[in-house]
């Protein structure tokens, strides 16, 4: 055992440097990930400003029972999944299916720009790009004054309970999709590009390449991708639905991070149960997770755990 | 000669100590204090001499927060569940009271020592105010309000939400009434006389529109129910929202929505959207809080947005409820108030109250209002008030400090001072006194406020309350996503359903509670 830990520390006192590079990404993962979980006790306490988190009195599963009781948050459980799966089922092949066009694109100048013109939405704010969208979807925007100057009608595309789904996903679909592709993109950068040499040879057409040679390729990482949106699908992007949400597409809309921010922030705050909602809500993800990882491993494909 | 000279050298001395001895009981501020507070027009605020006259004054310095109209509850919340409270906290206090008990009572907020002879002008507005005793706690005052109505003939005091109109597309649509006063059902019909001829010659005219926290009640709901949201029918407690002239006013609402009467982007619009609608001449008929300064920012603007429209184009507009009678809500006597960090020290607390009494007293509210004396001002031989403010080309009065710098209104509002201020034209002046006037009339039905219920803290209440804030919304969605009538009448019936059990905890606590004998 002993010289096992003289071995370990002999070998980082070996590769220190490298190490030392680890400690930033380290020091900010304890201090606001890990750190900031002995908050979760409030979940299972009643928040006393002056006892503060530790002193404050345990009150059990009352938190819980609460929000349980409560429609609303129901609604918004309901509204997570479901907009998260609808992201999940039309945006995430977006991104694979765009990099494996740009692949085959021969121009290496026109590949760049089109990269660029893809990736350049993911670095606006949701607050910029939701003023883009009421200006454009508004009533007294674009789209309507197109479609009414066309002797077609208004549609209401923001108040919409029908449409509003949709909005989400295809906006978050247009300003993420260029960016995921540089992940696949450097996936199928990696493939040995003698195998595309090979299987020109064998009169394999580009269909057949992307088909056995291209998408086996970037496999792996796509379940990985895969299972770390899965992971994620509590989440849903509070900030996209926080700026575009309106209290008529509370129904469709309020998503459980929205829903927490409102029962937080804005009427008379309860911390222990926005802390139960938000540990409700981290438990079922780690669930998600762990059933998303270990179907992968079922299916032969390494997981992330 | 050596004996004057030594007599006349003691008594210099002897003066000097005592002036000395004067000025350090009236002015005894060597420590000088740091006070973080949050207020909103800040950069305007740094650049105030005034705040530099207060700083030299009391030794005192001064490190603001911003905020804003929509952060700044928020931020209030976040300060005070953080601990990381400014020293002054100003909040808008308006039904927080569970709050209020709650953060009070766990020792979030410092006790405000007695006024007494001390603090003489404060003491004065404890005296004038109903509303600050029901803000004590187990005897003990935590926030001290900041007094309204100051002008003695309202009264009783009463709110300032008004409609305000285009009286010009008025004539031109020949609705126009001389003394301003219109029917529920006049108004509705201007409305779509301004949507169908146009006479601003937009692409679309916009018939009623109003600021947006006033959605959805603003027209239509508010003016149909005419109630609180608890309140007493048939010698016990209700929820308005599950009476049937609530359900009315919501039909109310949704027939002018769904006629494009209500202008269709209501309820996805900012605060300030419909008003600038109305500056910009897109809408003929705006719903505020028709205070002076709100009055007078809409009425300056639209006059230099469009050189054609004269003050005389835009006036008050006095409209009668569906049911037939004028109606108005009785207000609290403070709005907003200051609160204190508990690791405040006493003398600290000490210095900023005593910064409070001189701003309550004469002296500061003409320094509030009028500016620094001898510069913005001067006192004659018969202590009248001369004003020095620079004069435009017109001879008028250019004020010239920010009146929305709210720092120099944390003592008292200055609503006396606005309906007279000298800067201001006769029209605004006038038409704001018209409303205030208007709704002190006989004819007038005034909601009483419920004190009783404003300032419940029961467990149950404070406990479930919040529950219920989603009514609005819900409001919002059924005027907008139903179909026909009876569909609002299926969607509003289910949400009720779905908060009855939520309401009757509530109700049968109120009615234990505030209706035992």
């Amino acid at each position: 055992m002993k010289a096992k830990i003289n071995n370990l520390l002999s070998s980082i006192f070996e590769h220190k440097y490298i190490y030392l590079m680890l400690v930033p990404g380290l020091a900010f993962l304890l201090v606001f990930k890990y750190f900031p979980m002995y908050g979760i006790q409030l979940a299972f306490k009643r928040y006393m400003i002056n006892e503060g988190i530790t002193g404050s009195p345990w009150i059990g599963l009352e938190n819980f029972l609460y929000i349980w009781s409560e429609p609303a948050f129901w609604r918004a459980f309901k509204n997570t999944i479901v907009i998260s799966l609808m992201k999940l089922g039309l945006g995430f092949p977006i991104g694979i299916i765009l990099a494996l066009l740009i692949n085959e694109l021969k121009m290496k100048k026109y590949r760049r720009f089109l990269q660029t013109i893809y990736t350049f939405p993911h670095f606006l704010s949701w607050v910029i790009v939701s003023g883009i969208i009421f200006n454009f979807l508004g009533n007294t925007g674009a789209l309507n004054s197109l479609l009414e100057n066309l002797g077609l009608g208004q549609i209401n595309f923001l108040m919409n309970k029908g449409i509003f789904r949709y909005l989400l996903v295809y906006s978050e679909v247009w300003k993420e999709a260029g960016w995921s592709t540089i992940l696949y993109l450097a996936a199928i950068a990696g493939i040995d590009p003698t195998l595309y040499e090979a299987a020109t040879v064998d009169g394999a057409n580009r269909w057949h390449k992307i088909k056995y040679i291209t998408w086996p390729g970037i496999q792996n990482i796509v379940v990985i991708m895969f299972i770390m949106t899965v992971g994620s699908i509590m989440v849903a992007g509070f900030n996209q639905v926080f700026n575009l949400y309106n209290e008529v597409v509370y129904d469709v809309g309020d998503i459980i991070s929205t829903y927490v921010y409102r029962i937080s922030f804005q009427q008379a705050p309860d911390y222990g149960v926005s802390t139960a909602v938000g540990l409700f809500n981290g438990v079922v993800n780690f669930m998600l997770l762990m059933i998303a990882n270990t179907v992968a491993k079922k299916f032969g494909k390494s997981g992330i755990i | 000669m050596k004996k004057k000279i030594v007599l006349l050298l003691v008594s210099l001395l002897l003066v000097s100590f005592m002036s000395t001895a004067v000025m350090a009981q009236d002015e005894n501020y060597e420590k000088e204090y740091t006070y973080v507070i949050n207020t909103m027009n800040v950069d305007s605020l740094l650049e105030d001499p005034r705040l530099d006259l207060i700083k030299e004054k009391f030794n005192v310095d001064f490190e603001f927060r911003p905020v804003n109209w929509g952060n700044w509850d928020e931020r209030v919340r976040i300060w005070t569940a953080s601990g990381d409270m400014p020293d002054v906290m100003w909040t808008d206090l308006q039904n927080k009271f569970t709050e209020y008990v709650n953060w009070a009572s766990q020792g979030a907020y410092k006790p405000i020592p007695k006024f007494g002879d001390k603090y003489p002008n404060l003491q004065a507005i404890r005296d004038k105010l109903k509303s600050d005793d029901y803000w004590e706690i187990n005897g003990e005052l935590y926030a001290m309000p900041v007094p309204m109505g100051t002008v003695d003939w309202r009264d009783p005091l009463v709110d300032t939400f008004n409609f305000i109109y285009r009286v010009d597309w008025a004539k031109e649509v020949g609705l126009f009434n001389k003394d301003h006063e219109y029917s529920w059902d006049e108004m509705v019909e201007m409305a779509e006389a301004f949507i169908e001829k146009n006479p601003g010659e937009n692409r679309k005219t916009i018939g009623i529109g109003g600021i947006g926290w006033a959605w959805p009640w603003f027209a239509g709901l508010r003016q149909t129910h005419q109630m609180n949201t608890y309140t007493v029918k048939d010698g016990e407690y209700v929820w308005a929202p599950a009476q049937p002239e609530f359900l009315a006013g919501i039909k109310e609402t949704k027939k002018l929505y769904d006629q494009g009467i209500i202008w269709e982007d209501q309820p996805i619009a900012n605060n300030d959207a419909a008003k600038n609608k109305f500056i910009a001449g897109e809408l003929g008929i705006y719903f505020d809080n028709i205070s002076v300064g709100v009055y007078s920012e809409i009425m300056n603007s639209i006059t230099a947005a469009d050189k054609n429209v004269e003050l005389a184009d835009v006036s008050p507009m006095f409209v009668t409820s569906p049911k037939g009678n004028y109606f108005a809500e009785e207000l609290l006597d403070h709005w907003s108030a200051t609160i204190y960090n508990p690791e405040m020290s006493d003398a600290k607390l000490a210095r900023w109250l005593e910064i409070e009494n001189y701003m309550a007293g004469k002296k500061g509210q003409r320094l509030s209002t009028l500016g620094i004396e001898g510069k913005d001002y001067q006192i004659d031989e018969n202590d009248e008030v001369e004003i020095l403010w620079e004069k435009d080309e017109d001879g008028n009065l250019i004020n010239p400090y920010d009146t929305g710098v709210r720092f120099f209104q944390l003592t008292t509002m200055h609503d006396e001072f606005d309906l007279n201020n000298p800067n201001l034209a006769d029209k605004i002046k006038n038409d704001v006194k018209s409303i205030l006037r208007r709704k002190l009339e006989d004819d007038v039905y005034v909601n009483p406020q419920p004190y009783e219920v404003t300032w419940f803290a029961g467990d149950d209440y404070t406990r479930y309350n919040s529950r219920l804030g989603d009514t609005m919304a819900e409001v919002s969605d059924v005027i907008v996503s139903t179909n026909s009538m009876e569909e609002l009448e299926n969607k509003w019936q289910e949400y009720i359903d779905s908060k009855r059990d939520t309401v009757d905890i509530i109700l049968e606590e109120l009615n234990q509670e505030l209706l035992k004998e």
